[in-house]
């Protein structure tokens, strides 16, 4: 517990409340992370190299979604990215591109994540390529959230989080596919 | 007085050592700092799950770009910070719908314990603010952070801590002491 402070810095003495015990040791997880990141140089060149797709893959998908935005009525950037099924269709149509786009990119990210994890709890075990690919991506992730982390606001980061993570959406898009077909032609 | 609970002096040897990729030097550190850490990330998050993922993040930031810490400060304000960033950037994160039931949840129980008038202890009061309200107050009060280090963690302004503290205090302040104004609650009856 720690010591009490001044009354009038902390009145209603919240230091006064126990601390926390972690659950269980972090430090294997820690440590794993670690070495991997050490030995992981070779990794990271063909993480890069993946990333640099999923760019692409944003890009094609900005490109198609604009094509067919042009043709519908024109919707607000904070219920674009909410309601609409493409997770890039709130990169449109906003009065303050920088902020909206930042923000949208929140949305985006934010609602790939409750899909992603919807989709994992429901997916089946992916095969070996496409696991280390989950690898990699999550590798991904995980280092540009530790960007994120120092630089929250970054719009460039942001982006690639989104990126990184439609890429992952599609991997298990794919699997459930396949899943699905297994099941058709049962 | 010791303010906060990450307040623990790093050796000159073992940072060094640690800056070297020493995992043993590592380990020393995470052990010292483990229980801080993780202790105001879940009193950020409010989930046990995720504090811990929290807690994990932060120290393999750490522990990746300890090399740039430049020793000007104490090493445990330098750790602190990257903790507190990455429960600030977690919150950031979470899905809009599991804050929603977070904060439903909380109304709900809130809105119970003034039904049968009675008050709720200090750490379910805590929970039940919201997680920006919750974080200022802590940040402030606790960890000893002036308004405008806070405004500057959420990317906001002096203004906004100072406000979200004053509305935290009082909002913890009403369920720590319970409804006032109801005539007939049951402590007011006890004590005629």
């Amino acid at each position: 517990m720690n010591q009490p402070r001044s009354p009038q810095r902390d009145p209603l003495n919240l230091s006064g409340l126990p601390l926390i015990e972690p659950p269980s040791d972090g430090w294997p997880i820690i440590e794993a992370a670690l070495k991997d990141a050490a030995q992981g140089s070779s990794r990271r060149r063909y993480g890069t190299f993946l990333a640099a797709a999923a760019v692409v893959t944003l890009a094609v998908g900005v490109f198609y979604q604009q094509g067919q935005f042009e043709q519908e009525p024109k919707l607000d950037a904070r219920s674009t990215a909410m309601d609409t099924q493409g997770p890039l269709a709130a990169v449109e149509k906003s009065p303050e591109p920088q902020l909206a786009m930042l923000d949208s990119l929140m949305g985006m990210s934010q609602k790939l994540e409750r899909n992603l994890r919807l989709m994992r709890s429901g997916v089946g075990d992916l095969p070996l390529d496409s696991m280390m690919l989950q690898v990699e991506l999550q590798d991904l992730v995980a280092q540009v959230d530790d960007a994120l982390s120092l630089t929250p606001d970054s719009e460039e980061l942001w982006g690639q989080r989104v990126n990184l993570l439609v890429d992952l959406a599609q991997l298990y898009q794919g699997q459930l596919r396949r899943e699905q077909a297994q099941l058709a032609s049962l | 007085m010791k303010q906060s609970a990450f307040e623990i002096e790093l050796d000159d040897f073992t940072l060094a050592r640690a800056k070297r990729g020493d995992m043993a030097a590592c380990e020393k550190i995470f052990r010292m700092f483990n229980g801080p850490a993780y202790s105001v990330s879940f009193r950020i998050c409010q989930c046990r799950e995720l504090a811990q993922e929290v807690t994990q993040e932060a120290f393999i930031t750490a522990f990746r770009r300890i090399g740039q810490f430049r020793g000007d400060a104490p090493f445990w304000g330098w750790m602190r910070r990257v903790v507190i960033n990455h429960a600030i950037s977690a919150l950031r994160k979470l899905p809009k719908l599991e804050s929603v039931e977070l904060q439903e949840h909380h109304a709900w129980e809130h809105g119970n314990e003034e039904r049968i008038g009675l008050s709720m202890d200090l750490e379910s009061a805590l929970a039940s603010l919201s997680h920006e309200d919750r974080t200022v107050v802590w940040l402030h009060d606790v960890e000893g952070y002036s308004h405008a280090e806070i405004g500057g963690m959420f990317k906001k302004t002096e203004s906004f801590s100072k406000t979200r503290l004053s509305r935290a205090r009082v909002k913890l302040r009403e369920l720590i002491e319970g409804p006032t104004d109801v005539e007939d609650s049951p402590r007011k009856a006890t004590a005629l």
